[in-house]
């Protein structure tokens, strides 16, 4: 304890910048974990399975500053608090150099390079988070005399709140790098205003020159200089980050090419993929009128719908800031009506009362379980639902390829088995991506025939370009090779998005890595590692975490749009969280713990019965906060479980080894649920999985 | 919190550790003795045959086809995949195995200046001995005929299949194929003896002895040189750039018709400084007749965060070529450019015209510019 006593401003008996401390930790922690979870999803390609690699590693490494805690004997509130401080700045540098140098220009990291690149710019940050977590936990213990669990209601605080103001303003209000850097310089200002100016006017100058710095950031534009270095050689102009992604406008050798999270939307000369596009649904039938396009570049692609006499064209995109450029690039005079929607399609799609002739969606493959809605059962009747007659749907899954492997196989099959479901003819079309065309009515992939029919001038989709007797073959083949075993890719059931994932991992040659990196996670890690009793605390963390993706999921299917209650989700979790750990429950204590976790087991096996009864209520309100408060009940259980574990364990390494076992799980069970679970065995099951994850933490915990 | 104490099995923790990491330890060693299997286990006995070029060596079995030299343990396979070790000697699995065939026009390949207007048969099977990282047949270069869904079309087969399908040329395309040289070879031959003509579409990483007995029986190469830069040929496709430009002087020499691509990638390839002194060497070493291509790139595989290739780019890089002496310079992957088409280098009359896979218009007679008569390079009939 010599450095805790060794500063005379920190001789006190009780010292409620213990508390404040760890509520920044918390709150700084979270607000880096959310602004950096976003952009190392953009870079490193943006699914579940990437951001379950990054809370797990951000997990895995606080768990390692955590154990680190417990095992060094500094406790001077100074140094830990200008550590933490210190710790967010090298992360940032680590990932601007990690992203310049792990991969060559424009490529895209392969999963082994995403673990090391998560790996490398979560340490900083994580590792000082966690150690100064514990560290804060024994100083709270000794000098103020309070409970671990209290601790971790603080930092849990801080969290929840940080957290749902940085989902307020990094929707489109302030953009990722600028919040990243202002975070830093609050956590900076924290620390040195407390803990090493105490004089009032040397307060008052460095609160002035830190207003300052902060002004010149956002005057500045980091996001714009950073963007232009993690884009090396393309010039950025302009970049944006919206409530989904960022949008960035580059110019390269005199073209302007736009950029969604890092991958090509729209660029100039796009002759070839605009006319696929628009004219293999458009030349099936030349009495279309009324046409709804989902996602796309909106400008170029009016500009072949254009060619047709058409009634209206309705435009359905979920992100503002597409919808903005939509707005400010569409300039051409039309004798249709446009009508511009910024909704999320899936919905929009339910809630439009509107007939179309043809509906041509444009939303990217399905790579991951937001994505995967669009590809689903579910959507496609919706879809139908709104289509005259005989009109035409067209949705490009993937890909154009010229061998589809198994993976590519099962993807497509999924796909393609659902839109049979719902539509009596389906027809594959390989150009440069793979389309699938869809009408209850005759379809044609004969596209010269049908461009010379229809007195369309196309420069691509045309008699030179193409030629039928090949297009049919290859369609022919495509049919031939979809497997109609493969299940139906549906909301409940999203395994398009699990295929997909083993079709990007199947890039990778080296998969015995990946597969072994897996299984030493999920259960060598916590066996070898934790001691018996945070054996429980790992496996009810990853039934959490777990449940908090079935939660999400779950609000997806009734409500309609997860992204938008994922803070109330987060944040009641976390207070449960929080409740648990601080209130002492003497009647929850006296029953063993094995019981407490079976009945949680039940718990979610009784979810997992009333399932569809859940989902099925009509009442939107009424099932968001049944849905919402069902996180509650396991939450507390672990919260508690939490406090249980450390109340009689002040030391920093017993606590330590609790809350890495806490981290720990948590990143095992959303790796597990949402990247592989979810899609793999549909909500229900995985449902059923948490409890079988509880009753093998109560086996393996139960080894002497 | 005393029933914690008491919360133990019978179970004890230090023999479960190790039962878990020795059964761990047995499946992964059972796992890899099935991957190391026997040659025949998942490609059939005919789809086996022994390879044409390999040597013994103290440390293993060398493979002697491509540049990359490998030295092949027992019942291990060479970079490409494809090559596999047993009993001492090399075998190649990928025979009469392709896992992808189709027609496609001779100008998709692109070759502009033979026989223009033909189908091709074009068959390839998996693997490559290159790791390009924009490989746009990744899935079938990256693994290996084992792993795919073949079909069974022995040489007899194709060269019928061909036939059937009114395609006067079969094409060895889309994978690399250098690493089934056996197959297409012995297909050549006896597509040779039916009259039908031989091309491949190539990256020409081969060793001259291969390449010459494939000069034999095949009549046209489409060779893809995709940078001038030896360090940038490293980093992107894994290879060195020499062996690529002896492949060419070979196929001239032995009168193989040849025609160039150059993918332009943005940030890599794109320099105009480098593809000028590309150009220079072209015609400094006698290829100013070799029709070049140069090919607009989309993102894909491994490079997916690039931009395409700024049309105005590749017309710089076709004027450069043209500066150098270049005769026939075309433009790809661009609809409706005027680089499609074949202008007389005498006289500049157009003599074929071409809108995408079509032939609009031939004013060429005997392989003469029917305005000037000059001779126009290629295989036209």
């Amino acid at each position: 304890m010599k450095g805790w006593f060794s500063k005379k401003k920190d001789r006190v008996n009780t010292d409620p910048r213990i508390g404040l401390s760890l509520f920044i930790i918390g709150a700084v922690s979270c607000s880096i974990q959310l602004l950096f979870m976003k952009e190392a999803m953009n870079i490193a390609g943006g699914n579940e399975l990437i951001a379950g690699v990054f809370m797990g590693t951000w997990l895995i490494m606080s768990a390692l500053g955590a154990w680190l805690g417990g095992d060094t004997k500094t406790t001077n509130l100074r140094s830990i608090n200008l550590l933490f401080s210190f710790s967010p700045v090298v992360s940032l540098l680590f990932l601007l150099v990690a992203s310049t140098s792990f991969v060559h220009p424009g490529e895209t990291m392969s999963f082994f390079k995403s673990l090391i690149f998560t790996l490398v710019i979560t340490a900083p940050i994580c590792i000082a988070s966690g150690y100064a977590f514990i560290k804060l936990v024994e100083l709270s213990v000794l000098v103020n005399r309070s409970v671990p669990g209290k601790s971790f209601a603080m930092e849990t605080l801080g969290g929840i709140l940080a957290g749902i103001l940085i989902s307020i303003v990094s929707s489109g209000l302030v953009n990722t790098y600028l919040l990243i850097l202002l975070t830093i310089l609050l956590s900076f200002s924290f620390t040195i205003l407390t803990f090493f100016i105490y004089d009032k006017r040397k307060k008052t100058h460095f609160r002035i020159f830190m207003a300052l710095l902060g002004a010149t950031l956002i005057i500045i534009n980091p996001d714009l200089l950073i963007r232009n270095i993690l884009m090396g050689g393309v010039d950025i102009v302009s970049t944006k980050d919206t409530p989904y992604g960022n949008i960035s406008e580059g110019r390269y050798g005199g073209e302007t090419n736009l950029f969604y999270d890092y991958r090509l939307v729209a660029y100039s000369n796009d002759i070839m993929e605009r006319e696929e596009d628009i004219h293999f649904a458009m030349l099936q039938d030349r009495t279309i009128k009324d046409v709804l396009l989902i996602s796309g570049p909106l400008s170029s692609r009016l500009k072949e719908l254009s060619k047709y006499y058409l009634t209206s064209v309705t435009f359905m995109e979920r992100d503002p800031g597409l919808i903005k450029i939509a707005e400010e690039e569409e300039e051409y005079s039309r004798s249709y009506d446009l009508n511009i929607k910024n909704i999320d399609a899936f919905n929009g799609i339910k809630l439009d009362s509107s007939k179309y002739d043809a509906i041509i969606s444009l939303v990217p493959p399905p790579s991951s379980l937001s994505l995967s809605r669009f590809y689903s059962l579910e959507f496609f009747k919706n879809a139908k639902a709104r289509m005259t007659g005989d009109a035409v749907f067209l949705c490009a899954p993937g890909p154009g390829e010229d061998y589809f492997g198994d993976e590519a196989t099962k993807l497509y099959s999924s796909i393609y088995n659902a839109l049979k479901k719902v539509f009596l003819n389906v027809s594959p079309v390989l150009g440069n991506k793979l389309y699938f065309i869809a009408s209850d009515g005759p379809l044609s992939v004969s596209f010269s025939m049908l461009s010379i029919e229809s007195g369309i001038e196309n420069q691509y989709v045309n008699s030179y370009y193409f030629i039928d007797e090949l297009t049919e073959e290859k369609s022919g083949q495509i049919v031939k090779n979809i497997d109609k075993k493969v299940r139906i890719n549906r909301i409940s059931n999203p395994i398009a998005s699990y295929y997909y994932q083993q079709y990007s991992l199947s890039k990778d040659t080296n998969r015995i890595t990946i597969a072994l990196t897996i299984i030493v996670l999920v259960f060598a890690l916590p066996v070898i590692a934790f001691r018996r009793k945070n054996i429980y605390m790992y496996f009810s963390s990853a039934a959490l975490s777990g449940f908090e993706i079935i939660i999400l999921f779950m609000l997806q299917i009734t409500v309609g749009n997860m992204y938008q209650i994922t803070g109330a989700v987060v944040a009641t979790i976390m207070a449960g969280l929080a409740l648990g750990a601080i209130i002492g429950i003497k009647s929850i204590s006296k029953i063993d713990i094995r019981k407490r976790m079976s009945g949680i087991a039940l718990y979610y096996a009784l979810i997992a019965l009333l399932f569809p009864f859940i989902v099925s209520i009509a009442d939107k309100k009424i099932s968001t906060i049944l849905i919402v408060s069902l996180s509650f009940l396991p939450s507390i259980f672990t919260g508690h479980l939490f406090r249980e574990l450390t109340i009689n364990n002040g030391k920093g390494k017993a606590t330590s080894n609790t809350y890495s076992a806490d981290l720990a799980g948590s990143a095992i069970g959303f790796i597990l649920i949402s990247a592989v679970a979810v899609p793999l065995l549909g909500l229900q099951l995985t449902i059923i999985l948490l409890s079988l994850m509880l009753f093998m933490g109560i086996f393996v915990g139960s080894i002497k | 919190m005393n029933d914690m104490k008491n919360l133990a099995y019978n179970i004890e923790r230090g023999p479960f550790i190790r039962s878990f990491l020795a059964a761990s330890a047995g499946m992964f060693c059972f796992s890899r003795g099935l991957a190391a299997d026997n040659l025949y286990d998942k490609v059939g006995k005919r789809n086996t045959k022994e390879a044409l070029f390999w040597d013994s060596s103290a440390r293993g079995v060398q493979c002697t086809l491509c540049p990359n030299h490998c030295v092949i343990s027992e019942r291990k396979a060479g970079l490409c995949g494809v090559r596999k070790v047993s009993n001492s000697r090399l075998y190649t699995i990928s025979y009469g195995n392709p896992c992808t065939a189709n027609i496609d026009p001779i100008e998709k390949k692109p070759l502009y200046h033979f026989m223009p207007g033909s189908r091709t048969f074009s068959i390839a099977t998996a693997g490559c001995n290159l790791a390009c990282l924009n490989c746009q047949n990744w899935t079938i270069s990256k693994v290996t005929p084992d792993e795919t869904n073949n079909y069974d079309l022995m040489p007899e087969t194709v060269v019928n299949r061909a036939v059937s399908g009114r395609c006067s040329v079969i094409a060895y395309t889309y994978t690399e194929p250098v690493t089934f040289f056996e197959y297409a070879y012995d297909t050549a031959v006896i597509a040779k003896e039916k009259g039908l003509k031989n091309i491949i579409k190539s990256s020409g990483y081969i060793n001259p002895e291969p390449l010459r007995q494939w000069c034999e029986v095949m009549d046209a190469a489409n060779i893809d040189l995709k940078a001038f830069n030896n360090e940038t040929y490293l980093k992107l496709s894994g290879v060195r750039l020499q062996p690529v430009l002896d492949t060419l002087k070979i196929l001239k020499e032995n009168g193989v018709w040849l025609e160039i691509t150059n993918l332009v990638i943005p940030s890599w390839t794109d320099n105009l400084d480098e593809i000028r002194d590309m150009c220079k060497w072209l015609t400094d070493n006698g290829f100013s007749d070799a029709p070049l291509h140069f090919s607009r790139f989309h993102p894909m595989y491994k490079l997916n965060q690039l931009p395409p290739t700024p049309v105005e780019t590749l017309f710089e890089a076709a004027s450069i070529a043209t500066e150098e002496g270049i005769k026939f310079v075309y433009i790809g992957n661009v609809p409706g450019n005027d680089k499609e088409d074949t202008k007389c280098p005498k006289c500049g009359a157009v003599v074929i015209e071409r809108q995408g896979y079509s032939i609009l218009l031939k004013n060429i007679a005997d392989g003469k510019c029917i305005s000037c008569g000059e001779i126009i390079p290629g295989v036209f009939n």
